[in-house]
């Protein structure tokens, strides 16, 4: 393949079938396709077009309805670029290997067909749409938003810069500085002072003295905290000793108690037990009473009821008996009476027993409260062992704690003429210091008040040295924005100058081609064609009688011929390295002979002029014929 | 091609207008919010 050749494929994509696929070559200059109607003209300026990313054709009306996948693959002698469509499952996808241009003004610029944006805001004298369409070509937009970004950046920044100047105070370090020095020899004069008041205190010998001082001091609240010590722990033993002989009186006192509780209840025992022999005596009385008479009861009940038996008997003959009925009347009347009293007399006498029955258990619980006092003279008996027991302790326990206080008081009398004596030192020691201390008054207070001034100035200085490094890191700061702010003026003025040959420099130029190729066309009407930028970016097509006209009152001829020219100057203008520059035939089918003087113009100036044409009627055929000439 | 009169002044800046201009337009183009742009240029500018 030569170098100045283009190798296109198509493969399944709208009238070509996948196999076999098509190619055609493309020349250097002019390709011109011819074909008859319906064989694939539009079909491969449209598959053209599917290899420049930001095109807005549908996948699915691209592939030929017989086929599920397609591609086009452009080749030239270094490399080749693909575009590839297939289905999958029901969807149509689309997938490329390589792109051919990474920027939407090669559709927008490369190929002038039926349905370019162009085609409709001529048509329309869509002035805005134009305006639009230009600042999108041209990349103006964006540079429009970065100046506008930049200028807010800026305003911030110059602000900040302001802030830290009304912080900063220019020139102020300087004083600061040299406030500082100041300081420090101000400093550096005091501590000699002090150094010397220091050297003369020393040589008066207080501070020995002062010194000897201190350890008498330390001594005596060491003894002073030994006794304290002591003091305590004879405190704790005497709280201790005296709650124990308190407890003690109260043992001696509940141990008179319980004797005198004893004493009174064995006096009640001796009663009682006279009472119980009485009781006894009577109870064995009521016993045998009780039992004789009970015998006695018993043997006339039995003797009654066997009487009154024989009576019933007795009885019951007589009543069997047929003999002298008025004697034997009497008889029954007789026996019954004296069966009648035989029962009351049981009667009688049973409750008579009843009664002495009661009268025995009444001395039974007499004699069971004489048990209880029994009972309770052995409980005091044991309390009172209980008490014995803890009285024997407590009279072992006491003489130990006396012991112990008594030696705790001999501790407290040694440390208590430790501490005098530590006292009579220590007065000695202070009148001492007190002497030396009021021959060197002047100097101490001398020295206080130099340290006072040191201290001062210590601080001073501090807040100073604070002060300067706030005022380097501002400085700092300050280099920084305002650095910045000249990176910002510089980058803003190189915006503003990109933005300006953006639209102004190159609609300039742009002009100058535009109307030279106008001028090839030689209208009889018009004078000249501009793209105005100033106030606003439009196309003002002006009459030889120096009238304006709108371009949507042009002949459909004149407004493709002039869409032809303004998207072949901005090609030029704004995408100079896209290598393709497709016409539709459609575009040019009105005035042939302008057409042909347009196509002579540019076919060398674009890298590769691809022209679609429709086949004269003597030459129609299936094939796609492509010439390299204009013929 | 040599079809401009007047000079594109990207000809003659300087690298790094030229690189901090890239940077910026890139955002843009990728539609990156503008508080986030305004972020990089100042750091671009200060750093």
């Amino acid at each position: 393949m030569s170098k100045d050749e283009l190798i296109v494929t198509i493969e399944g994509i709208g009238g070509f079938r996948k196999t076999p696929s098509t190619s055609i070559k493309l020349k250097k200059g002019l390709s011109v396709i011819t074909a008859s109607n319906a064989v694939g003209k539009s079909s491969l300026v449209r598959a053209l077009q599917l290899l420049c990313p930001g095109n807005k054709l549908k996948i699915e009306d691209m592939l030929n309805e017989y086929e599920t996948s397609g591609s086009i693959e452009l080749q030239n002698d270094q490399r080749s670029y693909v575009q590839l469509l297939k289905t999958a499952e029901g969807a149509v996808k689309m997938a490329s290997t390589k792109l051919m241009w990474d920027d939407l003004r090669a559709i927008n610029l490369g190929f002038c067909v039926p349905n370019a944006p162009l085609v409709q805001m001529i048509k329309e004298n869509n002035q805005k749409d134009f305006k639009r369409w230009m600042r999108d070509i041209s990349g103006a937009g964006h540079y429009e938003t970065a100046i506008n970004i930049t200028t807010s950046v800026l305003r911030e920044t110059e602000a900040e810069k302001e802030n830290i100047e009304e912080v900063l105070k220019i020139g102020e370090l300087e004083k600061l500085e040299n406030q500082i020095l100041e300081l420090k020899k101000d400093k550096n004069e005091v501590d000699l002072e002090l150094t010397k008041a220091e050297e003369k205190i020393r040589k008066l010998g207080a501070v020995e003295e002062i010194k000897t001082y201190e350890t008498i001091k330390k001594e005596l609240e060491k003894k002073i905290k030994e006794r304290n010590k002591f003091v305590d722990e004879k405190n704790k033993k005497d709280l201790e000793l005296n709650r124990l002989l308190k407890k003690q009186d109260q043992i001696v006192k509940q141990k008179v108690g319980i004797q005198g509780d004893i004493n009174y209840l064995e006096k009640e025992l001796d009663k009682k037990k006279k009472e119980e022999a009485e009781i006894n005596k009577k109870k064995n009385e009521i016993n045998l009473q009780i039992y004789g008479e009970k015998t006695g009861i018993l043997s006339q009940i039995n003797a009654l009821k066997t009487s009154s038996e024989k009576d019933q008997l007795a009885i019951d003959n007589l009543k069997a008996q047929t003999a002298n009925e008025a004697v034997i009347g009497e008889c029954i009347t007789l026996l019954t009476r004296r069966l009648e009293d035989s029962k009351i007399k049981i009667k009688d006498l049973e409750e008579e027993k009843q009664k002495l029955d009661k009268e025995f258990q009444l001395y039974n619980s007499q004699l069971e409260g004489i048990k209880q006092i029994n009972r309770e003279i052995q409980n005091n008996h044991r309390e009172l062992l209980t008490i014995n027991k803890e009285s024997a302790n407590l009279e072992k326990v006491i003489p130990q704690l006396q012991s112990e206080i008594a030696g705790l008081e001999k501790k407290l009398s040694g440390s208590n003429n430790d501490i005098g004596e530590i006292d009579i030192k220590m007065k000695k020691n202070i009148e001492k210091v007190q002497e030396l201390t009021g021959m060197s008054e002047d100097l101490k207070n001398n020295m206080l008040n130099l340290q006072k001034q040191t201290r001062k100035l210590d601080k001073k200085l501090q807040e100073l040295e604070i002060e300067k490094q706030h005022r380097f890191d501002a400085q700092e700061k300050y280099q920084e924005i305002t650095n910045a702010v000249d990176k910002l003026e510089k980058f803003l003025n190189y915006l503003q100058s990109r933005y300006d040959f953006i639209i102004f420099g190159v609609s300039k130029n742009l002009n100058k081609e535009l109307n030279e190729i106008f001028n090839l066309m030689a209208y009889t009407n018009f004078n000249k064609i501009n793209i105005k930028t100033d106030p606003e970016i439009e196309i003002e097509l002006v009459r030889k009688d120096g009238v304006m006209t709108k371009l949507s009152r042009l002949s459909t001829s004149e407004q493709l011929t002039i869409t032809i020219i303004i998207m072949y100057v901005a090609k030029q203008a704004y995408a100079p390295d896209f290598p393709l520059f497709v016409i539709d035939e459609v575009m040019g089918s009105y005035d042939k002979t302008r057409f042909t003087r347009i196509l002579k113009y540019i076919q060398n100036k674009v890298p590769y002029l691809v022209v679609t044409s429709l086949s004269p009627l003597e030459e129609t055929g299936k094939d796609i014929v492509v010439k390299y000439t204009l013929s | 091609m040599e079809l401009f009169k007047i000079s594109d002044p990207k000809n003659t800046a300087d690298p790094g207008l030229l690189e901090l201009e890239k940077l910026i337009i890139e955002m843009i183009e990728d539609e990156e919010p503008i508080e986030r742009i305004k972020e990089e240029l100042l750091n671009h500018v200060k750093g």
